[in-house]
Order: structure tokens, then C-alpha cells, then sequence
């Protein structure tokens, strides 16, 4: 079980809190809650609505994204985090969160980080800034899953698909 | 049906299944606890050795301690587990007591003694108390604040029915002979079975349905005991003493445990009183035969009549009593009913002093009368009255320590009370004296009634803490200092040692020194020495924040003045002015170096204290480079500058101040005014430089920069000149909130003189003033001018719901694009009224108050939402809160709050012709008439339309069979509320000098109607697109879908247009990043290089889509490249205008947040969804095999 003083370092050692002051990160790890996972463990699941930030203090967990008949799996470890897209609006999550080994999960819930958001606007560049470089590394996933084509074949598939 | 039992009891259709199965547990309970009343306590009292018997005072006292033991033992549990589980428990207490009882009666032995009386009393009486006050946590597990308040009456019901079906089967069981022995008469051998039997089985009811009470009741709602982990749950003993902790450091608990203290004496008194005199009574008059028969038939003749008054009362209006008048003011009733009580029975030792024979008693009508009403005030009206609002007011308790509070008051505080009266009654002039217990009766009736008072107006403030504790314990508790051990401490110092990166290192560092200050500084210097740059620096503000102060400290700040970085050499002399203070030579000297440093801001670091030195070796040197700040060409040297001189004290600088404040840079302004509202507050001003700097400040509360307008009114304040109140007065009217919140304070500081100006003004006629003013003045003076408030308030609640109205007619064209404008701008002008309301009301309450209350209201979390709801209750009168309960809730729909607005305050109807006419009659403001112009032309094009294409071409059968999702949905001209001709009239009515803006979208407008499309060219002068029309068009944007129109007002500003011809680059991998592009007109690819020749085209983006926003924030290097696929028109908005909207529109940045996190998982379903899925054309090519 993770200690006061633990939860403070390892939320500081995660991007989205990296800028936050001392006092930001007591009250962060005052509000988030630790939770255990045993292996094959689901901890989130295709259509539960999160509405918090999850983050890997120890193990491994799979994250599979679903469209459809088609699926994308990746497998986060140790201070990675997930859900990111889903802690600010009511949705229902796409993907699903599997512990692949025994989990320590540390989850921080909408609330406290709204509430921290309205006293402190670092806080929110600093989601902000971490948001728009998630943004940025699905840009390379996507890139990596598409075709190439020279400049003037790309100019010939426009003008069909104009 | 359900609907009309729903509304009949006031309950909500979903709550009937939870308010069932609570109903159920709770006659289980109350059909076994009859019973075992019946059979195990009469059996006790019949075994009561003599003496004890004769007395009791000494049961009281016994009863007493037996309760403190049981809340102690019980408070130990609660809010430890969850509710349900600690229900099942008292249950098995229960169940396994009944077991050993019943073993210990099966001994012949045994069962005539007084002990397996005293072993079943003693379970009887500590589970069933333990159960009573359980059911407030329980049921507060499953019901917010608001319903529980309709839950708890109802359930108060199912109380009394429960007693009535617990009698009747009392009376059935026991072969139809009522006469059940209650006081002293034996306990037949098989009814004390029979009794034992029927409790066990309900209890075990109670255990089973305990236990499947979250499957039961079929919601998720986890205690808050359930989302502790297991390592911040407290042992046994800290439990106990964080609750009872909870309840000392509670101005309302306090008062509620004074209360409980009276009522409890009161109760006891009363009782002893009443029973003196019906035996007295029923000793003299004739025609009673038997005291105890009297005695007994009297108290069930209460009982039995005193319920069937009530039921109807608890079931129909209880509930919608505590809604009329609220929860304090019910909290008045009992101890008021009791107050009156103590004082009628007053009358009958004062009819023995006349009649001078204590044993008659006349007229004997008026004695019973008086006994009636007594004892029905003390056992109905305090069953049905006073228990039921007393959970009412535990509501104002957090979740969190609710049960121990219960535990607390009801197991320590009440057997308390009992103690007392209990000693009382032992003392002998009690019984000889018949004055002595009257007059204490009154006494304390009194206390009672002023503790309740007190009671009552400690509820609202209660209700914002228990949010504040409930809501934000996370943000209270932060403030706490972090514990460390010794083990701790050798896992962090470990850590720090192995901690590969600066930025954990320094946080340790910080743990480190806040946990033993000075211990580790040799280790951090030795770090710091070793370190990065950012180390170096970090561990210096480490020392300083952690106020270290050291030699060796001392040593490593003015060894760092050198440095070769600068963040570490404005650390370091940071650093050193904090240890050997400002003004030292060391320190001096060593700011005398950094005078010209490359820095500026180290320069602006050390400027101003050498400057206030005033020592001619330092001042030489720093007024030179003051000079050549304020002279300097950058904005930013300048207000740099301008930051200094406010930190000097000569009021003669205020007037070199004034130059700064027509600076052609927004950054020196605010700085000169900065500056100034600084030196205002430090120095004396003579009264010309006064009159003098007014005029100039006064002008200044018109300025665009919010924080401008706040600084003007303070130095306004600041100056105080003759015409204070008038200057500062249209600072009231100011748009933004804090503004003219900090003008209210500062009107209110100077009351006499500000009541002498604004009170004429008060019905001005002018709505917003006249409410800003009431807002003032009742700060001033609360009894005079707080209806003016409610007033107001009810006012501008009309307005909401007027505007619902017109939003609601609005709905039939909510596809045109302009009327979604139209709609946002109302439901944002509505946003606006509700804060003033909020507002109103802070002038009453407290701002802070109010806000918290407000934030719980918006909350997303329906508990909360409820709380918030209450702590309003607690502010409004019933009508009001429920206009704003209704308005801000949710789940309302747009056709309810339209029907309450038409109900309630009589609204008339809107149509959407009416609202745009009024747009367009809206002469202050400008852009709204544009608007309204742009609606009319959008709906004269359609109608246009309709009338020359009045059948669907072949085209557009064929799109529509091609299910292009993006059009919106088909616009029927049917709804469209004005002819052509209308719209020509209506247009043709703005006539006269109309500004350019207006003039140029009559003119659109015309052409629209006509059919004349507006052709977009590069070479126009000025802007191609309106401000106007880019509202409309970023309103379409999925970036800006859920920004305001206000803040969209501003975006509009600082967008540019930016023309691309096809197959221009916008912008390459690798080249800077920081803004924001928005298609107006035109596709653009988005691509990534993969080799010299080839590239990935990972989007191909059309109008009113966006790009660029994975830089715009940290302004970093672009991944992908953009080009135009056609001739492209793009709004380009930059990072740094971006940054200055969110500063001024903080809500902004949440907005940006859920529109980013919308990407993301936009994003990641593209990523699933494409996994090498090509483009039709790319498809159709490899296909062809090219």
C-alpha cells in the first residue's frame, strides 16, 4: 500500500503533475485512491463511464481500443497512466483496461481535479500542454499505420476524393 | 397511478423500490422492538430487587450508563464500515444475545432470578437504541440531503403504522387481552418466549436484508467509507476520537449538544411532573378506581390518539411544512410547544396555593387538559416532530463522522442529560417541594427554546462547511503538515540518492528538509555543488521556502551570485536577501554586481532595493539603469521600469506615473496602474494631486483590461476624493464580477457616505443599478433593505424564464446557424443573471458562502448537487428556490422550465419572430443587431429558396441518398416565422447613420434573399470576414462548439485571415509550432515526410475543421506538415492571444481541456478504425494494380 509521502512522489513523477507545486500535490494525493488489481483483472471496461485518471504505481496493464470489429492494444507499465481522455466529460470509455500482472492503480477522480483546476490555472496548462502531446504521439501511431505515396500520387487520390 | 401515489407522498418514482426496502427493514425492527418493549422489560422491572424498584431516579442513572457503554462501543465502528455491514452487525449482536437469554432462561434456577432479566434487558436496551440511531446513516447511504428530508417523514410514518402493526400483534397473540403487563405486573412464562421468538426473527430479517442491501436496492452508491483505502482507515480508538474530535471543533454541534442536554432534562422533567400529578389526580378524583389503570389508560390513550393525528400529519404535510418554512424554523416548534408546556403546568401548584389543599385539584377539566396537552407534546409531537427534524439538521453533518455524531450525541450527550435529572430527582426537596420542579422546567424550557434559536441560525453556516468538508477535505487536508517516521526518512534519503531525474531529487529534497530542516543541508549543498543547473537552483529555494537559515546556507547563496545560469543567480541573491536581509552590505553589494546583469528581470529583482537605500554610493547606480529602463524600447523593459517606481514612496512619482498610463502598450498601463494603485495605498497625497489623479482614474474604469478596472477602483478608494461614492459608483455596473465586487467593498467601507449617495438612486429605474445599489446598501444596513433583495431576486429569476421562453420558440429553427448564435447568446445572458443572483444573495449571506454553495449546486454529482440545494433552502424562501432549483437543474427540460416560467410568473409566450425583432431593436449593442440581421438574411435565402427550387433536385436526392452525415438536418421553410415580405420590411426599418458593420450586412442580408452569393476575395481591403460573421462561423467549430459567444467575441478578434493557394505548404515538420488554424474555405492535407519522396497523409481536413492544436499550447515543433489541397481561407489564432483569453476566462481552459480530450479519443478510434483501412481511391487504385 502506497504511503502519504509515496503517492506525492509518484504522482510528481507522472507528466500531467510534473509542473504542480507541493501543496497541489498533497491535496492530489489526498484525493486519489490506491487500488489492487490481480492478473486478468478488468479495471476498466468497454462502456463504464471512468471519469478519472488511472495511474500504474506497479505492474502491467493492457489498454485495447475498439472500433467496431477491429481492436488496438498497447501495454502500459509502471507510471504510465490512462483514461486521460475521459476524466473531464461523462463518456463512455472505447477501450478496455486489463491487468496483466498484479496492479497497483492510483485513481484520481474528476472532481478533486476540477476543483484544483479552479484555484490554480498552472494546473490546467500543464493538463493542457501533456493533452496536446498525447495528441501529438497518436499523430506517430497514425502515421506508422498509414500508407506512403509520393506528392503527386497524393495529388491524384485528392482530386478523386474531392 | 405511481405517479399520482409519487406526488400524493411527495416521493420520486425511483425512489419507491430503496424507500420499500427501508420500509420493510424498519417494521421488522419496529414489530420486534414492540415485543420485546412489552416482554423483556416488563419481565426486568417485575425482577427488580425491592429497593431499586422503589426508585427511579436509580434506573435513570442505570439506563444511562448502559447507553454511554453501548455509543462508546458502537462509535468505535461507525463510519469505519459501510452501513449496511454495521446494520447486519447490531443484528447479530441482537440474534446472539437472544440465544444466550434464551439458554439462560431454559435453567429453572436461573429463571427466577434477576439475572437473565438483567442479561436480556441489557441486550434489549443497547441493540435497540444502537439500531434507532443507525437508521440516519443508513438511510443517508441511499438518499441525498433533499430526499432524505422527504424520506425521513415518510419513514417517521412507517414508524407509527409499524408500532400500531407491533400492538395489534400483541393484542392478537396474546388472545385478544389488551391488558399486557407493563409497569409491575409479571411476565407470563410463555410470553416472555413468545416475545423473545418474534424479536429474533425479525431481527434475522433485518441481518438477511442488511446484507443484500446493494443488491437490493439496485444502485451504486458507495459509501464514503468504501472509497477510504485500507491504509488511510483509522484504528478503533481514532475512529472514536476523530468523530467525538469532530464534534468539539463544530460551532453547530456544540449547540446542537447544549440543546440535546435540555431536551433531555426537559423530557425527564416533564415526565416526572405529569406522573406526580395523574397519581396525585387519580388518588383524589372519585371516579377513578385504580391510580394504575388510570395511569396506564391515560398514556395509551395519548399514544393511540396522539398517532392517528399524526399519521396523516407525518404522511401529507410534515414534509411539505419543512419546505414552506425550512429546517430551522421547524426546529423552533417543539422546544417552543415544550416552553409552553413547562409554563401551563405551572397553573396546577399554583391552584394548590389557592384552593390550600394539595390533594384537589378544580376544575379537574382544565388539570387533564393540561396534562394532555403535556404529555402529548412529550411523546407525540417529540416522536413526530422533534426526532424527525433532528435528522434534518444532522444533515448539516458530513458523511464522513456521521455516525460517530449520532453515537456522540444520542450515547453520551442525551444519557447525559438523563445523569443529571437523574441525580436531580434524588434530591429530597424535589418530591417535598412543589414549586421546584416547575420553575426548573421553565428555566430550562427557556434555555431550551434560546439553544434551539442558536441551533437554527448555525444550520446555513453548518450546511457550507459540511460541503466545504464533504466537497474539498482533500484541499483542507492538504494544508496539514505530511507525518514523517524514521523508516520515512531513510526511504527518502535512499530515493534521493537514487533518484535518476532533477525534478524528483528536488521534491525529495523539499520532503526532506520540511521533515528535519537543518539536518540535511550538508547532504543538499553537497547535491547542489554536484548538481545541474536546475538543481543548483532548486535546492537554493528549497533552503529559503523551507526558512534554513544557516551559515553554510548563506555561504552557497553568495557563492551562486557568480553563476554562470541565470535562474541560479536570481536564486541565489533571492536567497541571500531572504537570510541576511535587505539591508545589508553583503547583500547590497552583492545586488550592486547584478545591476548589470543580462537578466533583465535580475536587474528588476535588484533594482528597486537599491534604490530604496537611499544611499548615494548605490542610488548613482541604480537610478541610471531606472532610467534607461523607463526609456527603453522593449514594453517589457519599460514595465519593468514602471514596476520599480511603484515601489518607491514619494508621492511626486505618482505623477511620472501618470505618463505610463496612456503607454501605447497594454503591459506598461497595467504596470503605471499597478504601480500606482501601490504608492496610492503608502503615501499621502495632497488634495490637487488627489483631484488631479481621479479625473485621469476615473476615466480608467472604462478600460478593456479587466485588472485595470479593478486597480482603478481601488486607487479610487485608495485616493478617497470628495465624490468617492459617485466615481466609483459605475464601477457597480462593471461586466466583470470581481470588479464590482471590489467596488461593493469599498463603497461599504465608507457606509455613512455611501448611503447618503446611493440611496436616492435606488429607483433609478435602471435594473441593474438599482439591484447593485440594494446590494450595497443592505451590507449597510441588512434589516432595512433585505426584501429589496428577494425582490431583486424574484426580478431577475422573471427575466430567466422569460429568456427560457424565447429559447424554447427559438427550437423549431435551431438548424439554421445563426439562431444556434441566437440561443447561445440567451442561455449565456441568462448564465450571467443566475451569477447575479448568486450575487444578491452573497450580499446577504457572504460571498464566500454563497460560492461554495454554488459550486456544489453545479456540481455533477447529485449528493453534492444536494447539498448545495439545501444550503440555498437555508437562504430563500420556498418560491424562489425553487424557481432556481428548477432552472439549474440538470434534468429539467427546456418544455418544463418553459412551463414554469408560464405557470409561476405568468410568462406569455415568446415566438422566434418577437426575439429577433428585439435583436435587432437592441440599439446598445451593436453586434447584436448585426446578428439579428444575419438571421433574418439566413432565413429570407431559405425562404428564397423554397419558393424558386419548390422540388427536390435529382442532386439532392442523390446526396441524401448518399447519407452525407455532414449537412445538417433538412431546414423546413413551414417553420420560418416571417414572409419574404416581413424580412424586406423588417430590414428596410434600419434606416438613418447606421455604422459601416451594419450597413455591410443589410447589405449581405439583401443579397442573400435575393439568391446573390457573397464571393470571398484576397484582394478586399481589411478584413474579408466580419468579427460578426466569424462568431458564427468558430460557433460551427468543434474547438469552439462549447465556448461562450462572449469569449467567441474575443476569439473573433484575434483570429487573422491567412489565404493559401493549392498546394502551398502552411507549415513543415519540424518549424515551430503555437498556433491554431481553422479552415474557412478550402481542404487542407495534413502529412507526415517518411522518406525524401514519399509521405503518409494522415488527414485530409475540410471547413470548419482545425489543425495545429498539438503545438498551440507549448508552442513546440510541428510532426506533420500541412498543405492546401485547394485555395484555402484560414482564421489563424497564435498562441500568445490564446494565453490572454484564458488568463481573462479562466473556465476557458476546462473548455479546451474537454475539447483536447475529445481529440484524444477521436483520435485513438481513428487509430483502431484505420489500421492500414486506406482512402476509396487508394482502395480503387490498388485495385486497378497501379
Amino acid at each position: 500500500m502506497l504511503s502519504q509521502v509515496d503517492k506525492i512522489i509518484f504522482l510528481k513523477s507522472i507528466p500531467f503533475f510534473a509542473n504542480t507545486t507541493m501543496q497541489q500535490l498533497t491535496a492530489l494525493a489526498q484525493a486519489s485512491i490506491t487500488e489492487t488489481y490481480s492478473s486478468d483483472e478488468i479495471i476498466v471496461d468497454v462502456g463504464d463511464v471512468p471519469r478519472a485518471l488511472f495511474m500504474i504505481a506497479t505492474g502491467k496493464v493492457t489498454v485495447t481500443h475498439f472500433a467496431g470489429d477491429r481492436s488496438v492494444e498497447h501495454t502500459l507499465e509502471t507510471r504510465s497512466y490512462f483514461g486521460e481522455a475521459y476524466v473531464f466529460e461523462d463518456v463512455e470509455s472505447d477501450f478496455r483496461a486489463l491487468a496483466i500482472s498484479e496492479t497497483i492503480i492510483l485513481r484520481l477522480g474528476y472532481d478533486p481535479l476540477q476543483t484544483l483546476i479552479k484555484k490554480d490555472l498552472t494546473l490546467s496548462y500543464n493538463i493542457v500542454r501533456n493533452l496536446s502531446q498525447a495528441i501529438k504521439a497518436k499523430n506517430d501511431e497514425i502515421a506508422s499505420l498509414t500508407r506512403t505515396h509520393s506528392r503527386g500520387m497524393h495529388q491524384i487520390f485528392d482530386k478523386i476524393d474531392s | 397511478m405511481t405517479n399520482q401515489v409519487a406526488r400524493l407522498f411527495n416521493i420520486r418514482r425511483d425512489e419507491f423500490r430503496r424507500l420499500s426496502i427501508i420500509s420493510i427493514m424498519m417494521v421488522f425492527f419496529i414489530v420486534g422492538y414492540v415485543w420485546a418493549n412489552i416482554t423483556i422489560v416488563a419481565d426486568f422491572i417485575d425482577k427488580l430487587p425491592e429497593d431499586a424498584n422503589n426508585s427511579i431516579a436509580y434506573l435513570l442513572i442505570g439506563d444511562a450508563l448502559i447507553i454511554i457503554v453501548t455509543f462508546a462501543i458502537y462509535a468505535a465502528f461507525a463510519d469505519r464500515f459501510s452501513n449496511n455491514r454495521i446494520m447486519a452487525g447490531l443484528a447479530t449482536v441482537g440474534i446472539v444475545g437472544i440465544l444466550i437469554g434464551s439458554f439462560l432462561l431454559s435453567d429453572s434456577t436461573l429463571r427466577e432470578t434477576f439475572y437473565p432479566a438483567l442479561f436480556l434487558y441489557l441486550v434489549f436496551r443497547s441493540v435497540g437504541e444502537a439500531i434507532s440511531t443507525h437508521w440516519g446513516p443508513l438511510v443517508n447511504d441511499y438518499f441525498d440531503t433533499r430526499a432524505a428530508k422527504r424520506i425521513f417523514t415518510l419513514l417517521a410514518a412507517v414508524t407509527r403504522v409499524s408500532y400500531l402493526i407491533g400492538s395489534l400483534s400483541v393484542f392478537i397473540l396474546n388472545g385478544f387481552d389488551i391488558s399486557i403487563p407493563l409497569l409491575n405486573q409479571s411476565v407470563n412464562i410463555g410470553l416472555i418466549e413468545l416475545g423473545m421468538s418474534i424479536w429474533f426473527v425479525t431481527l434475522l430479517g433485518m441481518f438477511l436484508m442488511s446484507l443484500a442491501m446493494p443488491r437490493l436496492m439496485n444502485i451504486t452508491t458507495p459509501s464514503v467509507i468504501e472509497t477510504q483505502s485500507k491504509a488511510d482507515q483509522k484504528s478503533y480508538f481514532q475512529n472514536l476520537y476523530e468523530g467525538y474530535q469532530f464534534a468539539f471543533r463544530s460551532p453547530y454541534l456544540r449547540a446542537f449538544v447544549i440543546v440535546s442536554i435540555f431536551m433531555m432534562v426537559m423530557q425527564a422533567l416533564m415526565q416526572f411532573e405529569i406522573l406526580r400529578y395523574l397519581n396525585e389526580y387519580a388518588s383524589v378524583a372519585s371516579t377513578v378506581t385504580a391510580t394504575d389503570d388510570f395511569i396506564s389508560n391515560f398514556f395509551s390513550n395519548i399514544i393511540i390518539w396522539g398517532s392517528i393525528i399524526l399519521l396523516p400529519f407525518q404522511l401529507f404535510f410534515f414534509v411539505r411544512l419543512v419546505a414552506w418554512a425550512g429546517v430551522e424554523k421547524v426546529n423552533l416548534i417543539f422546544p417552543t410547544t415544550s416552553l409552553i408546556a413547562a409554563v401551563v403546568l405551572t397553573i396546577i401548584p399554583f391552584s394548590y396555593v389557592q384552593s390550600n389543599n394539595p390533594l384537589v385539584i378544580e376544575p379537574a377539566i382544565i388539570v387533564i387538559g393540561i396534562l394532555v396537552f403535556a404529555e402529548f407534546n412529550r411523546t407525540v409531537l417529540n416522536i413526530g416532530i422533534r426526532a424527525v427534524n433532528d435528522e434534518f439538521l444532522y444533515n448539516a453533518v458530513p458523511v464522513r463522522v456521521k455516525g460517530r455524531i449520532r453515537a456522540f450525541i444520542s450515547g453520551l450527550v442525551e444519557p447525559f442529560g438523563t445523569l443529571i435529572i437523574g441525580a436531580f430527582l434524588l434530591y429530597p426537596p424535589v418530591a417535598t417541594e412543589v414549586w421546584v420542579v416547575p420553575s426548573m422546567m421553565v428555566v430550562i424550557g427557556i434555555g431550551y427554546v434560546f439553544g434551539s434559536v442558536w441551533v437554527s441560525l448555525q444550520y446555513g453556516r453548518a450546511l457550507i462547511s459540511m460541503i466545504e468538508e464533504e466537497n474539498f477535505s482533500f484541499m483542507l487536508q492538504a494544508n496539514n503538515r505530511i507525518v514523517f517516521d524514521s523508516d520515512t526518512l531513510q526511504s527518502l534519503e535512499n530515493r534521493f540518492q537514487q533518484a535518476s531525474d532533477d525534478d524528483t531529487r528536488l521534491l525529495i529534497a523539499r520532503l526532506l528538509v520540511e521533515a528535519k530542516g537543518n539536518h540535511y543541508a550538508p547532504m543538499l549543498i553537497n547535491t547542489a555543488d554536484n548538481g545541474s543547473k536546475y538543481l543548483r537552483a532548486g535546492i537554493i529555494d528549497t533552503f529559503v521556502s523551507s526558512d534554513i537559515r544557516s551559515e553554510a546556507v548563506v555561504t552557497l547563496c553568495a557563492k551562486y551570485i557568480v553563476d554562470s545560469d541565470a535562474l541560479v543567480r536570481k536564486s541565489a541573491i533571492r536567497g541571500l536577501k531572504e537570510l541576511v536581509g535587505v539591508q545589508s552590505d553583503r547583500y547590497l553589494l552583492a545586488a550592486l554586481e547584478l545591476l548589470n546583469d543580462n537578466d533583465p528581470s535580475i536587474v528588476a529583482e535588484v533594482l528597486p532595493d537599491l534604490i530604496q537605500t537611499r544611499d548615494f554610493y548605490f542610488l548613482q547606480h541604480a537610478t541610471q539603469t531606472l532610467n534607461e529602463l523607463l526609456d527603453h524600447d522593449d514594453p517589457q523593459q519599460r514595465a519593468i521600469g514602471v514596476r520599480i517606481l511603484g515601489n518607491t514612496d514619494s508621492p511626486r512619482v505618482l505623477l511620472l506615473l501618470l505618463r505610463y498610463i496612456i503607454d501605447r502598450s497594454q503591459i506598461v498601463r497595467l504596470q503605471s496602474v499597478l504601480a500606482i494603485e501601490t504608492l496610492s495605498s503608502s503615501v499621502r497625497v495632497t488634495d490637487e494631486l488627489v483631484q488631479a489623479l481621479s479625473m485621469t482614474v476615473s476615466a480608467l474604469l472604462r478600460d478593456p483590461l479587466d485588472r485595470i478596472r479593478l486597480s482603478a477602483v481601488q486607487i479610487l478608494a485608495n485616493l478617497h476624493p470628495k465624490d468617492f461614492a459617485e466615481r466609483i459608483m459605475p464601477a457597480l455596473l462593471d461586466d466583470n464580477l470581481e470588479v464590482r465586487e471590489r467596488a461593493a467593498q469599498l463603497l461599504i467601507a465608507k457606509p455613512n457616505e455611501t448611503a447618503k449617495t446611493l440611496t436616492p438612486l435606488l429607483d433609478s429605474g435602471h435594473g441593474l443599478m438599482s439591484r447593485m445599489i440594494s446590494s450595497v446598501l443592505v451590507r449597510i444596513d441588512r434589516n432595512k433593505y433585505e426584501d429589496r433583495i428577494y425582490e431583486n431576486i424574484d426580478d431577475v429569476l422573471r427575466t430567466i424564464y422569460e429568456n427560457v421562453s424565447r429559447i424554447h420558440s427559438l427550437q423549431s429553427l435551431k438548424n439554421y446557424p445563426t439562431i444556434d448564435v441566437i440561443e447561445s447568446i440567451i442561455k449565456e445572458e441568462n448564465q450571467l443573471l443566475l451569477d447575479e443572483i448568486f450575487y444578491l444573495l452573497g450580499s446577504i449571506y457572504g460571498v464566500d458562502d454563497v460560492a461554495i454553495a454554488v459550486d456544489a449546486l453545479q456540481s455533477t454529482i447529485p449528493r453534492t448537487r444536494a447539498n448545495g440545494v439545501e444550503a440555498i433552502d437555508v437562504m430563500l424562501n420556498l418560491h424562489l428556490l425553487t424557481g432556481i432549483e428548477k432552472f439549474t437543474n440538470p434534468a429539467s427540460s427546456l418544455a418544463e422550465l418553459h412551463d414554469y416560467g408560464q405557470s409561476v410568473y405568468s410568462v406569455s409566450s415568446s415566438d422566434a419572430k418577437q426575439v429577433i425583432r428585439e435583436l435587432i431593436d437592441h440599439h446598445n449593442e451593436e453586434w447584436k443587431i448585426y446578428i439579428g440581421i444575419e438571421a433574418l438574411g439566413e432565413l429570407g435565402q431559405h425562404l428564397h429558396q423554397s419558393q424558386t427550387q419548390p422540388q427536390q433536385s435529382t442532386l439532392d436526392l442523390l446526396s441524401a441518398l448518399g447519407g452525407n452525415d455532414n449537412e445538417s438536418p433538412s431546414k423546413n421553410a413551414d417553420n420560418i416565422p416571417f414572409t419574404l415580405d416581413e424580412i424586406h420590411s423588417l430590414l428596410a426599418s434600419l434606416q438613418g447613420e447606421l455604422p459601416l458593420a451594419i450597413r455591410t450586412a443589410l447589405r449581405r442580408a439583401k443579397n442573400a434573399i435575393q439568391g446573390i452569393t457573397f464571393e470571398r476575395s484576397e484582394q478586399r481591403i481589411g478584413s474579408i470576414i466580419s468579427d460578426v460573421e466569424r462568431i458564427i462561423f468558430l460557433k460551427r467549430v468543434q474547438f469552439f462548439q462549447d465556448i461562450s459567444i462572449s469569449q467567441l467575441r474575443k476569439v473573433a478578434t484575434a483570429c487573422h485571415e491567412v489565404w493559401y493557394d493549392a498546394d502551398q505548404v502552411i507549415f513543415t515538420e519540424d518549424q515551430q509550432g503555437g498556433s491554431l488554424y481553422i479552415i474557412v474555405e478550402g481542404r487542407v492535407g495534413i502529412e507526415r515526410t517518411q522518406s525524401d519522396v514519399k509521405s503518409a497523409r494522415l488527414n485530409t481536413l475540410k471547413s470548419e475543421d482545425s489543425f495545429g492544436e498539438d503545438t498551440l499550447f507549448d508552442e513546440s515543433a510541428h510532426s506533420t506538415s500541412a498543405i492546401s489541397l485547394s485555395r484555402t481561407l484560414l482564421l489563424r489564432l497564435d498562441n500568445p492571444d490564446l494565453m490572454a483569453l484564458i488568463q481573462s476566462y479562466p473556465d476557458m481552459s476546462m473548455t479546451i481541456i474537454c475539447v483536447l480530450s475529445e481529440q484524444i479519443r477521436q483520435i485513438d478510434h481513428r487509430i483502431t478504425s484505420i489500421a492500414k483501412q486506406d482512402s476509396q481511391a487508394e482502395s480503387l487504385f490498388d485495385k486497378l494494380g497501379i
